[in-house]
């Protein structure tokens, strides 16, 4: 039911990415599950996690991060180990530096070393990386993204459009110095290559942000759900991500879910009613598709558990 | 044919106007000469920077560039470890004394 509301048939060579937001604890995990089982019904899924909390590996019984795990029919899973990935881009660009800097120890910039490793940004450089490489895995029909926590994962989409504004200006000084380089070497007879790697380089990053940014606001690319439950911080947040999403990256959630949402005699015993109506009819109001999750008798924690939420999900 | 030392007399007016011309050309690309010098300094800084707290581009995106500036890294760490005053010589360029 989820992969009809969501409308998953997509006539693209490349995977479909579906990014599920919202607030963490709201249920992103076990919604991504469910959409991802869903989807397995339909073409090869696969369902990532970039949620450092790692609920997707107890879930799915994962035995460990990083590994791409057959869990069904057509359904893969994996969770993304941040730490190694973070491990890894550092060592690149520290050997890479040790390299053209030999003189670093003796300068005592191995302080520059610390900078690289526990740079802020850090997380969202692996994630954008991420994404980069899960677009061009065609392995997959639908990937189904279980992100961070909101900050970090607006801050990932918006990332490649922030580099985009300081490669351009980059560039145009580079162009500049290029320039004056042939001008100086052409008026004094001397012989000069044209090709700058450096320049080179800033418009090769120029091109590769510039379609993931495309792919980030593509509908037949990527759809956005967001989840949030009816509580008020929750439901701050997925206005706060829906006014990113449409102010900044120009797109529409695809879908909403309301998830944890208690039967009226518990939610009135429990003193939440008008909250959880107060929710449920500002859902109503927007101009999206939109779902309600009741509230399991347990707490999911395998995915058939995950396939049994199904009797508890309907439209609004 | 002209006498020898007529010779000699236009090729040293031959050398001398040479001389004058390559001075022109010279004095012609100071100022963009300078201006490059700048120039690669300021890239140079704006993509190095935030790894000596120096807080310019994102840290990621002057990495990815570093590699592209072996050349001039190489010049700018050779000069610093001659104990060049890199700062002096700009002034010179600049003819403050």
């Amino acid at each position: 039911m989820l992969a009809d509301i969501v409308e998953a048939r997509f006539q693209t060579s490349r995977p479909h990415v579906f990014m599920v937001l919202g607030k963490g604890g709201v249920g992103k995990t076990t919604i991504s599950i469910l959409l991802a089982r869903e989807l397995s019904e339909i073409g090869e899924t696969l369902i990532i996690s970039f949620d450092q909390a790692k609920h997707i590996v107890k879930y799915l019984r994962l035995p460990k991060a990083m590994d791409i795990v057959k869990v069904g029919e057509n359904l893969y899973a994996s969770q993304l180990d941040v730490d190694e990935l973070a491990r890894r881009l550092t060592a690149k660009y520290v050997d890479m530096l040790r390299e053209l800097l030999p003189s670093l120890p003796v300068l005592n910039l191995e302080d520059v070393v610390d900078v690289v490793k526990y740079s802020p940004g850090v997380e969202e450089e692996v994630f954008m990386r991420s994404l980069v490489e899960l677009y061009g895995d065609r392995r997959f029909k639908y990937i189904v993204i279980d992100t961070p926590p909101t900050g970090v994962a607006l801050r990932t989409l918006l990332l490649p459009r922030i580099y985009n504004v300081w490669i351009e200006s980059l560039i145009e000084l580079r162009e500049r110095i290029v320039s004056l380089r042939y001008i100086i070497a052409r008026t004094l007879g001397r012989k000069f290559k044209l090709e700058d790697p450096a320049l080179l380089r800033l418009y090769e990053l120029k091109d590769s942000y510039s379609k993931l940014v495309k792919l980030l606001s593509d509908p037949q690319a990527t759809s956005y759900i967001i989840v949030a439950n009816p509580e008020p911080l929750p439901m701050y947040e997925m206005r706060e991500v829906i006014s990113t999403l449409e102010g900044k990256l120009d797109v529409k959630p695809k879908l909403i879910i309301l998830n944890k949402v208690l039967p009226e005699d518990i939610a009135a015993k429990l003193g939440v009613l008008e909250q959880q109506k107060k929710a449920i009819e500002e859902l109503s109001q927007m101009k999206y598709k939109s779902m309600i999750a009741g509230f399991m008798d347990r707490q999911p924690s395998s995915l058939e558990d995950v396939v049994e939420l199904r009797k508890f999900i309907r439209p609004l | 044919m002209l006498p020898q030392f007529l010779r000699r007399i236009l090729r040293e007016l031959y050398e001398l106007f040479r001389g004058i011309d390559q001075a022109i050309l010279e004095e012609s690309v100071k100022g963009m000469k300078l201006e490059h010098a700048e120039l690669e300094i300021v890239f140079l800084t704006i993509v190095l920077g935030p790894l000596v707290g120096v807080k310019t581009v994102p840290t990621y995106l002057g990495l990815e560039l570093a590699s592209s500036l072996r050349d001039e890294l190489r010049l700018l760490f050779t000069r610093s470890a001659r104990g060049d005053d890199v700062l002096a010589d700009l002034m010179s360029e600049l003819g403050v004394s």
